[in-house]
Order: C-alpha cells, then structure tokens, then sequence
C-alpha cells in the first residue's frame, strides 16, 4: 500500500500507465540514414505519427478534435518539411534537422506572442513525436492507449493535459506537487480521482493493477477485480449525484450563489452560462504568460469580451495579473527573487509595473461596458488596507462598480473587516491563504500534509474573515480548489461564506449537495468542527454529518 | 500570375481553426497559392499551416494571395474562404 495526499474524491481501479519521460533523442546517439534513405525516413515518420493523431481523432469530438486536426496539419506541414530536407541535403543528422526546423518555428511564434506562443506546445509536441518515431520509441507525453488506464506520472504540466481524456483516464497518481499543484487543479476541473505526492510511486511499474482512493490517498497494490468492485460500490456511500443546471438554493429554497473559475481559453470556450450563477474568478494569468510582450488593449478587450459575452446579466468577477515573482514575465522586467512566494507578485506588481494593471483594467472596463455582463475586479495578493484602497481608486477611475479583492495573505484575514470597509466584496484564496499561514511551499511533496485545507487553523481564519463580512454587510466568497470537495464546501457554507467558485467540473455535485441542506443545518455542523485539531477526524466528522443529512 | 486582395473574416485571425481549414484547402487544390499580410511584402506558402501562423494575421486584416498556376476559379475559392468565419462552422 502506497500513501499520499488524495486532492479529488473518488475510487478507482485499473491498469497503471506512466507517463513517458520527456527526453533528447539525440543523446541515444543511434545510428540513422543519411541523403535520400534519410528523407524516405522522414516521410514514414510522418506517415505514422498522422496515423496516430487520426485515430485518436475518431475518438473525439468538438475542441479536442479541432486540436488534433491542427496538429496534423503541422505534421504534413510542407514548410517543415522543406527545412528538414534543406538541412538533410547539408548533410545535417536527422534528428539535428527536425530540431533545428522546430526551433527556428519556435522562435518566429515566440516572437508574435499571444495565441501564436501556445502554438509552441503544439508544435513541440509533434517534433517529439516525429523523432520518437524515426528513432522507434514511444513519443513523450500521456500513454496512447485504447484501454482505460491510471495515469502516473512525476509530474503533470498543463501542456500535458491538452489531450488528457476523462474517459480513457481513470485516476492520477504524482510521485510529486502537492495539493494545489498544477496537476491537482488539472484533476479536480476534469473531476478525476486523484493523489498527489506519493511516495515510492516509481516502485509500480507499467502494467500492475491497483486501487486508488482519492479520498484517503492510499494505493493499493495487489487488490484483485472482486475486491476492487466491493470497495467502490461501498465508497459510493460518500458519492453525491450531480445537478449541472440551473439555480442553486438549500432545502428550503432560500437561495445560495455558486460561481465557476475559468482561466483558460479552453475553459473561457466551454463554460455554460447555465451551470451556475455567474464567474467568481477569472484567472487572466493565461493571456500573459508564455509571451515576451504585454497584450495590447485591443487584445485583452477581445479576450475579456469572449467571457463576458456569454454571461449578460451574470456576475463576472475579473482577477487582475496574478503573476510576478512567482511566474515570471519578461514584459515586466523584474528582478529575479531567492523567495518568489514572497516577492513582488500579484498586485505587488503595481509598485513598480502600476502602468501595466492600469491598462488591464482599462480593457476590462472596455469589455464590460460592451457586453451587459456584471463585472466587477479584484486584486490578488493583497496585506494591507492601503494596497486595497489604491486598487480600489484605481478599477473605480476606470469605471468599475464592484471592486473587491482576495485574501490571501494572513495579514489580510486580520485586518477583513477594515478591508471590508473600503472595499466592496472579498474573495478567498484557500491555496495561497494554506500556504502563508502554514508558512509551507505548496508546490513541496513534503509539506503536502500542513496545506491539508481540512486544518482548523485555516477554518478559523475562513470563519474570521465570514464573521467580518456579516458585520460589514458585504459579501465573502471562497474562490479556492479546495470548496471543488461538497463536503468542504458544505463546511464553509456553515462557516459563514456568501458564495463559493469552483471548477465547471464541480459545480452540479455542490448544487446537489446545497438542495439537500439548510444553511441553519451546515452552521451546526461547521461550529462543532473548528474544535477539532486532528485534520483526518474532522474531515471524517464532517463527511458523516453532512452524508447523514443527505440520505434523508 | 493572378493576385487577389481580401480581408480575413475570422474572429481569431488566421490562428488555429482557420489556419488549419485554409492549409487544408489550398493542399486540396494541389496548386501553389501565397499569401502575404498587406504592409508586409513576404510571400508565403498558404499549403503550409506553420507559415500562415508565422503572417500573424488578425480579424480585419487585408491579405494578398497569388499563384503561377492556379485558375481565376480556384484562387476565387480561396478568397472566398479567407473572408468567412472559419470558426464559425
């Protein structure tokens, strides 16, 4: 039995499949053609890795087939080829022509930033495969499989999750990350169980059956198939079923507003209005990384605008640049930090970069005015009530009505209702809140355990900053990935929070949950709760009470 | 050598969806076609879905294509097919 921490719930039994490792195929230093056998040679390769992607484009639908459409036109691609085949005829290696090929593509995409930069990815991608297959190994990336598996991996970056199929995969498993890592956030939108931070994961090997939990976060090894059934048929006792449309409101009927998170394009395309009450965090990082130039205006309004568009008469709540120290931005030209958590991001930014949020908000006021969608702004990382009341004249002396901003930082938990009071609504940051207040990296496999949301101490700080928003009279949301569990949801419900944002992947089963309960019920749950110590019994407490509450 | 001018119809400009429809199309009319963003003199091979990307192209953009061996009809085609919302089907 392996052991880590479980971020999304469920269970799960298959086949493991590891991810195959990103490597150079050069340094293999295997001997390959060179003239005409080294062109046929490309041209097989081609051929194949086509066969590949069409097959794999059979089997979806919509965005993701769109995708793969593009990425065999950048296989076939006749450009690519040309340079490939220039570099073949002066007498370059292979592989050495495709990668040359690929960088010189590279960096004309940097160069044009935006849209065309996430274009590097796919290209990336197809040159790796090209390789893989002129040299005759598995391309690097997810495990083509037609079969259901359970994916491990050391780690998952976003790109490798573009392809990443709900259905063929059946649970995750991270040697690494911890529970807000970019894999966690990954699983819990697509609503996968899974663990992170598991150790001696590398000691199961291709092939061997095992049971995941995503709940407790153990791996069983050498479970059989009967077993396995038993096991999840009596976990379905904790399974909520979903409600993914419409409004959301307790038992008796008073109202309760749940919001989504989008940050992607992919997600800004496949969020429905429908599903919920609106966005409680737009993440508008994705616009700005990967590129060495700020978006233009024009840009950014188009960008916001897609989003807005579809929520007319919704609230959208906008996050400005959540990015500095700890995601680096060549446009900003900061220095570079030995303690990025703490160093100048999010609206820290605005010390010396003020121009550059001046601008985002601009084109979010642009956007807004155009589209009948409610937009409001906030700012991330936010200490003091002087940081909040200069991002407040700041979005006001564009015309933003609703100006609110998140609290992430122990500080701010402290001063809330002072924030409150010259703000308009804040929003809580449960990843960053855990991370400060426990003073523990989040990204550390082994600190996994203090960023455990299910901490009374992170409870107590959700509830001071509930408490100083009854008092204010103004609104209190919890944006982080921890409210995607309906069990922690239902605790901060209880807690005190006037909204709650999740990932689209989560909002049904949290509605399901909110239709079976009163408030009055979850705020007896939540104040026998913040007094116990032990994370595993009250999340246990927790479970049982409000699972009792729905089997009514 | 026949040279046409259009503005490019898609929302997204010439990225993603649309620069994969309008590779397809010229490759599927197996002649060579160019095309160049106005203000910007440099041919490219519109076969070629990594060149249309390089163009940078936007909505609103006025593009030129031309080709040696292409007929009035299948250069028409292709106009055609930059001035509508690709991303639209």
């Amino acid at each position: 039995m392996l052991h880590g921490v479980g971020v999304q719930s469920g269970l799960s039994f298959g086949a493991v499949r590891w991810m195959t490792p990103s490597i150079d195929f050069r340094e293999l230093n295997i001997e390959l053609p060179i003239h005409q056998e080294a062109k046929d040679l490309y041209d097989r390769s081609v051929g194949l890795v086509i066969d590949f992607l069409e097959k794999l484009s059979q089997n979806s639908a919509g965005n993701s087939k769109a995708i793969i459409e593009a990425q065999v036109q950048i296989a076939k691609d006749p450009a690519l080829r040309k340079k490939v085949f220039a570099s073949i005829d002066r007498e370059i290696p292979l592989l050495d022509a495709i990668a040359n090929a690929s960088e010189d593509f590279k960096v004309l995409f940097v160069r044009l930033g935006g849209l065309y930069a996430e274009r590097v990815s796919d290209l990336e991608d197809i040159t790796n495969r090209i390789s893989a297959m002129v040299v005759g190994l598995e391309p690097p990336g997810l495990p083509s499989s037609d079969r259901p598996y359970i994916l491990a991996a050391d780690d998952l970056a976003p790109a490798d999750t573009a392809t990443l199929d709900p259905k063929t995969v059946l649970a995750i498993v991270i040697a690494k990350g911890g529970p807000t890592c970019h894999a966690a956030i990954i699983a819990r939108s697509l609503g996968i169980p899974t663990v992170v931070a598991v150790a001696n994961l590398d000691k199961v090997t291709n092939g061997v059956a095992v049971l995941v939990d995503g709940d407790t976060g153990s791996i069983r090894v050498g479970v059989d198939e009967v077993e396995a059934a038993e096991t999840i048929s009596k976990g379905e006792r904790f399974s909520i079923e979903s409600i993914p449309f419409g409004p959301t409101h307790f038992s008796d009927q008073r109202l309760f507003q749940l919001l989504v998170n989008v940050g992607t394009k992919r997600e800004i395309e496949e969020v429905i209005s429908q599903s919920c009450d609106g966005v409680g965090l737009f993440r508008t990082e994705f616009l700005y990384l990967n590129r060495s130039n700020e978006p233009t205006v024009d840009e950014q309004k188009i960008y916001y605008g897609e989003l807005f568009e579809k929520f007319e008469g919704k609230t959208v709540v906008v996050r400005t640049i959540d990015a500095g120290a700890d995601k680096p931005l060549p446009f900003l030209g900061l220095a570079k930090e030995v303690n990025p958590a703490l160093g100048v991001r999010g609206f820290r930014v605005a010390t010396s970069r003020r121009d550059v949020i001046e601008r985002q908000l601009e084109a979010i006021a642009l956007a807004g005015a155009d589209s009948g969608a409610k937009v409001s702004v906030m700012a991330p990382m936010i200490s003091t009530v002087s940081e909040t009341a200069q991002f407040v004249e700041m979005a006001k002396g564009h015309g933003i009505a609703r100006v609110g901003v998140m609290v992430e930082v122990p500080a701010a938990v402290l001063c809330a209702e002072e924030l409150l009071g010259v703000c308009d609504f804040v929003s809580i940051g449960t990843n960053d809140l855990a991370q400060y207040l426990f003073a523990s990296d989040r990204e550390s496999p082994q600190l996994a355990r203090l960023n455990d949301p299910w901490n009374v101490a992170l409870l107590r700080a959700i509830k001071m900053v509930s408490d100083a928003g009854l008092t204010m009279n103004k609104g209190v949301s919890v944006c982080g990935e921890a409210a995607a569990d309906p069990f922690f949801a239902a605790l901060l419900i209880g807690l005190g929070v006037s909204s709650i944002s999740v990932g689209s992947a989560s909002v049904g089963k949290l509605r399901s949950m909110i239709a079976r309960c009163s408030r009055e019920e979850l705020q007896r749950v939540a104040s026998f709760s913040t007094s116990l110590v032990n994370p595993v019994e009250l999340k246990v407490f927790v479970q049982g009470e409000i699972s009792r509450l729905l089997s009514r | 050598m026949l040279v046409k001018s259009v503005t490019v119809g898609s929302r997204v400009g010439l990225h993603a969806r649309p620069a994969t429809v309008l590779a397809e199309s010229v490759q599927g009319e197996g002649v060579e076609i160019e095309i160049a963003k106005d203000g910007n003199d440099e041919f490219v091979d519109a076969s070629s879905i990594l060149m249309i990307l390089t163009l940078g192209v936007s909505h609103g953009d006025s593009v030129t294509i031309r080709s040696e061996d292409a007929t009035a009809e299948q250069l028409e085609k292709i106009a055609k097919l930059i001035e509508s919302d690709l991303d639209a089907e």
